[in-house]
């Protein structure tokens, strides 16, 4: 019975098998780091494949494919991506005057600004604004300023400007210049 | 369907056809003497889907040159028009001349399905989604506008403005440029149409792809994996994803030249290689490692016996590439006369000083973590793939040194340039590692794919027989 049982682990330790039971200890090193960087769905995976493969009496290409699927599933962004196109094509397809409205009208996009750099926008087209600055808070904040920079151009902000821009709650602190128009957020003040 | 619709559709079709002849014209004149040392007669037997790509990239380039030379859009698109029109009469003799029946071929219509396919899917993402990503408003699109504003790429447009500081200015204008030209012909600014720009060079990238189409594993794995594992820095208008994708189509045309030795292959791998210094500054990196990837693999194919005098060039290949290289040469000059530097301000003393300091204080554990957080899927796989080829016991796949040798050269560059960065490196890091990293995740989705391919085509490894044996 022992022979018998020697005998069948003896069949069963090919070369191959050997060989694949090392590439599995030092592939498991390799899938420990990655379990601890957050990559856990396909590092169980790449371990089951090997784990797998032990047991096979020869390498399979099918267990490569399978793989190579659970990669394009597990960590990549494919399916994220082929999800947005699907989404932008179906909705430019139902409603195509929308997207070609949009493609060839002029000013068409801004409503993606937030709503401090649409204020002052209004502001500088309403009072034909020729140049501006930003109060030091607005100008501090660099998400605002920089929306507010570049969806203004060809309009600049100049150092010296008299038009200024400040936040609706700093009037106070601008009691010298005299206020030309205030929104909920931003107000337009003019400062000699 | 209203009949405004119907006609903002027609105009929309028109800009797009448009743009594709004036840049193919352009295109023309510069690639009908590299492939046929003429623009109306042909000397090699190649497909129009194997020229075309190639047409339309020197078709950028050139109307950028133009555009530096001449700074002024009216002018630059005058002239560019002319010279356009001229390369497009030129190609037209030369289409029906050799391509018209040939274009009849299914093998031929099947592959233009497919790219017209993929640049229908991509309109959608691309072109129906304003420019909202931060680096889109704030650098690349705010240059197309500063240009259109300005009607010049000069110092009109502002580069020296205070208010633009930070905007990275320095930053490479191929896009900006082109996008603020196709506005300058309609006259009118908004925040989608100058996507359009991006659309343009979306193209010439996916038809190449399609023209590796096979029916087989290893080319649907391909297809998924490059251009919509980029996502979503192909479209949102950061330029990490063209260059990755240009990057990657670089190695993939080198391979097929590797084993096809098609010189149409072997320039078309090159001009994507150039191109890649025109989309962002660290296509300068990504280009050098390609180069460095190609000659690795030249030296391991020779047994590192170089014989300068087998290495034929062609003089008219030095020649256009020298002309491929004017444009981006003509706006490091620009940039240098008006001072225009870069932020991270490489190659200064105090540069050093930052990365012998940050070599010792902990800051280089932090960037590696960073970075091998963002490649290591793409990373796993090439593990298991590069194990699986072991596991079979075929010989190693030196076809996949170029992708290797090359994203580990960039991988091992951008460390670098984070060791130095002037900036916050937490904030630098945080704000930059993973879109960079999608140019080392494509060369490394690459690598991979070469792989399956070699195992899926192999037949000891299809062959239940000989696995047998092992």
């Amino acid at each position: 019975m022992t022979d018998q049982k020697k005998k069948g682990l003896k069949t069963f330790l090919t070369r191959y098998r050997i060989f694949t039971l090392v590439i599995f200890i030092l592939v498991s090193l390799w899938a420990y780091y990655n379990y601890t960087h957050e990559h856990r769905s396909f590092t169980l995976f790449i371990m089951v494949f090997f784990f797998v493969s032990i047991f096979l009496p020869k390498p399979s290409f099918t267990l490569v494919l399978v793989t190579v699927i659970s990669y394009l599933l597990f960590s990549s962004v494919s399916i994220p991506a082929l999800n947005q196109i699907r989404h932008t094509s179906v909705e430019a397809v139902a409603h195509p005057s929308i997207p070609l409205n949009n493609l060839l009208t002029p000013d068409t996009g801004l409503e993606v600004l937030p709503e401090e750099a649409l204020q002052a926008l209004s502001m500088i087209d309403t009072n034909k604004v020729e140049e501006y600055r930003l109060s030091p808070s607005l100008n501090e904040d660099y998400h605002t300023m920089q929306r507010i920079v570049e969806s203004a151009w060809p309009v600049r902000m100049r150092e010296d400007a008299r038009h200024v821009f400040i936040r609706a709650e700093e009037i106070a602190d601008f009691q010298k210049c005299q206020l030309i128009e205030e929104k909920d957020l931003i107000a337009l003040v003019y400062c000699d | 369907m209203p009949l405004s619709t119907v006609i903002n559709l027609l105009k929309f079709a028109a800009i797009m056809v448009v743009s594709l002849a004036y840049l193919y014209g352009l295109g023309w004149l510069l690639v009908g003497p590299l492939l046929n040392r003429s623009l109306i007669s042909k000397r090699n037997d190649l497909l129009l889907i194997q020229e075309s790509p190639l047409t339309l990239l020197a078709g950028f380039i050139i109307n950028f040159g133009i555009l530096l030379v001449l700074q002024t859009l009216k002018t630059s698109l005058i002239i560019s028009a002319v010279l356009s029109l001229i390369g497009l009469s030129c190609f037209v003799v030369y289409f029906f001349r050799y391509h018209f029946r040939k274009f009849k071929n299914p093998d031929s219509t099947n592959k233009w399905i497919g790219v017209v396919f993929f640049c229908l899917l991509m309109i959608g993402p691309i072109l129906t989604i304003a420019l909202d990503a931060w680096d889109t408003r704030s650098i690349w699109f705010f240059h197309s506008k500063m240009i259109y504003y300005a009607g010049s790429i000069g110092l009109a447009a502002g580069w020296q403005d205070p208010s633009v500081v930070f905007s990275q200015v320095d930053y490479p204008k191929l896009i900006p440029a082109l996008g603020a030209q196709v506005m300058y012909v309609l006259g009118f600014w908004n925040e989608y149409l100058p996507k359009l720009s991006l659309y343009l060079i979306f193209i010439p990238p996916i038809t190449w792809l399609v023209t590796f189409a096979r029916r087989s594993f290893s080319y649907i794995f391909l297809l998924i994996i490059l251009p919509f594992s980029l996502y979503p820095w192909l479209w949102n208008g950061y330029m990490d994803g063209l260059l990755a994708f240009y990057f990657c189509i670089a190695l993939l045309l080198f391979d097929r030249y590797i084993k096809s030795n098609e010189k149409v292959d072997l320039f078309s791998s090159i001009a994507c290689g150039i191109f890649l210094l025109y989309l962002k500054n660290e296509g300068i990196l990504a280009f050098l490692a390609l180069l460095v990837g190609f000659v690795v693999l030249y030296l391991i194919r020779n047994r590192f016996k170089v014989n300068l005098k087998a290495v034929k060039i062609p003089w008219h290949m030095v020649v256009i590439a020298i002309l491929a290289l004017i444009p981006f040469a003509l706006w490091w000059i620009d940039k240098g006369q008006w001072r225009i530097s870069n932020d991270l301000g490489l190659g200064q003393s105090s540069s050093f000083e930052r990365l012998t300091a940050r070599l010792s204080d902990g800051s280089l554990q932090m960037i590696l973590d960073k970075v091998m957080k963002y490649i290591n899927a793409s990373l796993n796989l090439l593990v298991v793939m590069l194990i699986s080829n072991f596991v079979f016991r075929r010989p190693f796949i030196k076809e996949t040194i170029p992708a290797i040798v090359a994203t580990g050269l960039y991988v091992l560059g951008m460390v670098v340039i984070y060791l130095v960065t002037p900036h916050d490196l937490v904030w630098h890091l945080n704000n930059s590692t993973v879109r960079v990293m999608e140019l080392a995740n494509g060369g490394i989705s690459v690598a991979c794919y070469l792989i399956l391919d070699a195992l899926e085509h192999d037949p000891v490894v299809m062959s239940p027989k000989a696995i047998r044996q092992l």
